[in-house]
């Protein structure tokens, strides 16, 4: 073998070696975006199950033995602090918060409804929401529809407004 | 001129490892996506299935296909599918396990006297339920309300023969049998088989013998659809109508706190009292409970006092 051939021999294999290195960073770079994007997708995919979900929720929770009226399409407002007070968590509530706010006969308060507030004469006008499930979160998703409230003490129909933040 | 020969079969080599790890990664990156993605598919048919489920409570009955791409096992308190596992608070009767295929679901609302959950029975076509019945029985039977997606049918006792039964249900995954009558024991070669003998006077279903008591029809279906998880499942029916019941106590207790009528504190004491028993029982006495406490609320409406459902 000849200096010529062996210097010829070297470099072929630093070609070699150098093609090898690019090939290698155009994968590594190919790798990092593939897997930014499956990322982002899988996240999308995450929140569109999400917010389905609490659709679905805000239209079923109406129906919820836990805080139902028995026959017609509304929120018992009396079973609904007797499970608030209860503290019953179901995995359906997991991430997200669930309110309950009276719109009419419209609050001169706006605190949150509770079974003391409940003991006073003004009540329902002396509280404005039922906190159902509390979740602490950043930016929440919000999706809310008016709901049927019924007041047994006095045999009376209200309106309010159903409210779920989704937290990612 | 030989350690110039000697060059090129190392440079093969070289390639040859080089390759090899390549396609060794490649096989592997395959390997992780088909994973990854299966694992996404299984969370999203686990979450639609919920969803479905949840938005066919909001009818006090109804009943639907729904699509499912992988086995799906069931148990008291999950739904399960490969490696993820959900909890739900619901209430499924189903069997342990659903091949992927099209599943019928049937919601129904389970009031005693008040609604106490939606019921929720799940099955597939592979699974027959066969509904055995006598002269006695059969009026009680025959108006029994399961949907004409399940696959199931009535038979008269003087016509179940075990090699009829055998040809016609040799390729089904299970059979279900349910005795409103004294049963025959009967063994099939391929599918498995489940006996539930009922006693509808005595409200009492013997599985496997052991004898529980059905709180109505819908804890009845359960039986029918579930007999394998009906020992749990009616342990969290009861829970459900315990945690309930204490609901409409507090209810009692909270409308008392208001009403001023004397005939209204003191109907809705005698109901708070009822209620507070009725959360504590289990068993066939729930139903003299239950139709006092339908008395007493019908009495509340009468004085037109605040009801308590």
């Amino acid at each position: 073998m000849t200096a010529h051939q062996s210097i010829k021999a070297q470099l072929e294999m630093t070609e070699t070696i150098i093609v090898l290195f690019i090939f290698l960073i155009i994968l590594i770079v190919s790798i990092f975006f593939y897997y930014q994007y499956s990322i982002s997708n899988v996240k999308k995919i995450g929140q569109e199950t999400l917010t389905t979900s609490s659709s679905v929720l805000l239209s079923s929770i109406s129906s919820l033995p836990d805080v139902c009226c028995n026959k017609e399409n509304c929120i018992d407002t009396i079973k609904l602090l007797a499970f608030i007070n209860n503290n019953k968590d179901y995995p359906i509530f997991d991430k997200k918060t669930i309110t309950i706010e009276q719109i009419y006969p419209q609050p001169t308060s706006d605190k949150k409804c509770t079974p003391l507030l409940y003991n006073d004469i003004n009540f329902p006008l002396n509280c404005k929401k039922f906190i159902i499930h509390k979740t602490e979160g950043n930016n929440p998703q919000i999706i809310s529809t008016p709901i049927s409230l019924y007041y047994p003490q006095n045999k009376q129909y209200g309106i309010g407004k159903l409210i779920i933040e989704v937290y990612p | 001129m030989k350690k110039g020969i000697s060059d090129i079969p190392f440079k093969w080599i070289f390639i040859l490892i080089v390759g090899a790890l390549i396609i060794a990664f490649f096989v592997r990156f395959a390997y992780q996506h088909i994973e990854t993605t299966n694992k996404i598919n299984t969370r999203q048919m686990i979450y639609n299935l919920d969803d479905q489920l949840n938005a066919l409570s909001t009818s006090q009955q109804s009943n639907k296909y729904i699509d499912i791409k992988q086995e799906l096992n069931l148990s008291c308190g999950s739904l399960n599918s490969l490696d993820f596992k959900k909890s739900t608070e619901k209430i499924i009767f189903s069997p342990s396990t659903l091949k992927n295929e099209k599943i019928a679901a049937w919601t129904l609302s389970w009031e005693f006297p008040f609604k106490i959950a939606n019921l929720y029975y799940l099955s597939n076509k592979n699974i027959r339920y066969l509904l055995i019945y006598d002269t006695t029985t059969f009026n009680y039977v025959k108006n029994l309300q399961i949907p004409q997606i399940f696959n199931y049918q009535l038979m008269d006792i003087k016509n179940l023969n075990q090699n009829v039964l055998q040809r016609s249900s040799s390729t089904l995954q299970q059979v279900n049998l349910i005795f409103f009558t004294q049963p025959k024991y009967i063994t099939l070669t391929g599918p498995k088989v489940n006996i539930v003998v009922v006693n509808i006077t005595k409200k009492d279903i013997k599985i496997n013998n052991k004898h529980y008591t059905y709180l109505d029809e819908p804890l009845l279906y359960g039986a029918i659809f579930a007999p394998e998880n009906y020992d749990c499942l009616y342990e969290k029916s009861l829970a459900q109508l315990q945690f309930i019941s204490d609901i409409y106590s507090q209810k009692a207790y909270y409308l008392l706190i208001k009403v001023n009528n004397p005939l209204c504190k003191s109907k809705l004491t005698i109901s708070k009292n009822t209620l507070d028993i009725f959360k504590t029982l289990n068993g066939i006495i729930l139903y003299q409970y239950k139709n006092q406490l339908e008395s007493q609320n019908i009495e509340l409406l009468k004085n037109d006092c605040p009801s308590i459902y």
